[in-house]
């Protein structure tokens, strides 16, 4: 999954960044209730949620870059 | 046709009197003779070329011949208490109101979506991408 979140990254720069998080470690994920990993939530401008999905399916992480860009 | 109550001239298609509302005999002409001053043998004679005299008048058709035959409506009710419900504002108020109330609520229980500005970088449309290192 990583190649694919690192090419939408480098592609949609200045667009929509990426925060990675260790679901582990970090209390953020309560928040979203990840129930498992890798799961992807997108956020707009403003911080609120848009989208939200588990795994990492290229077609999916593609389409949220685009909502999230307003493409 | 002659009314036989009021005397005036109606039209033969009315089945009542236009002038006092008296039921007519239902386009049978009433015959208005003249009683000549002094004549007592005067009487009521047939349609021309109708019935006989023995067969007039026509038969009872149960119609009222005495008095005016209108219909008693309801008594006129004094201002004010007998007012339809739609000339009164208060209905009105009261659905506006409950319209209001009904508008309102679903305002303040629409469902809230949270916001997480603080997880955005550099304040633009961000991906939050959990994973774990095990």
């Amino acid at each position: 999954m990583a190649p694919v979140v690192d090419g939408l990254e480098a592609e949609y720069s200045g667009k929509v960044g990426v925060r990675d998080i260790n679901a582990n470690l970090d209390e953020t994920a309560a928040k979203f209730d990840v129930q498992a990993v890798p799961t992807c939530v997108f956020l707009d401008s403003s911080g609120r949620q848009i989208e939200q999905f588990e795994g990492g399916d290229p077609e999916k992480l593609r389409d949220g870059f685009r909502k999230a860009s307003g493409g | 046709m002659i009314c036989p109550h009021c005397k005036a001239e109606t039209s033969d298609m009315m089945n009542v009197c236009e002038l006092c509302g008296e039921p007519l005999n239902n386009g049978v002409s009433q015959p208005y003779v003249e009683a000549a001053p002094g004549d007592a043998t005067a009487q009521v004679n047939g349609p021309p070329g109708g019935a006989a005299p023995s067969e007039w008048p026509p038969p009872d058709t149960g119609l009222s011949t005495s008095g005016t035959a209108r219909p008693a409506g309801k008594a006129r009710r004094g201002s004010g208490a007998g007012r339809p419900w739609y000339m009164s504002p208060w209905p009105y108020l009261v659905g506006i109101t409950i319209v209001a109330a009904v508008a309102a609520s679903l305002f303040l229980l629409r469902p809230k979506v949270k916001a997480y500005p603080d997880l955005l970088v550099n304040n633009q449309p961000t991906l939050l991408n959990f994973y774990t290192d095990t």
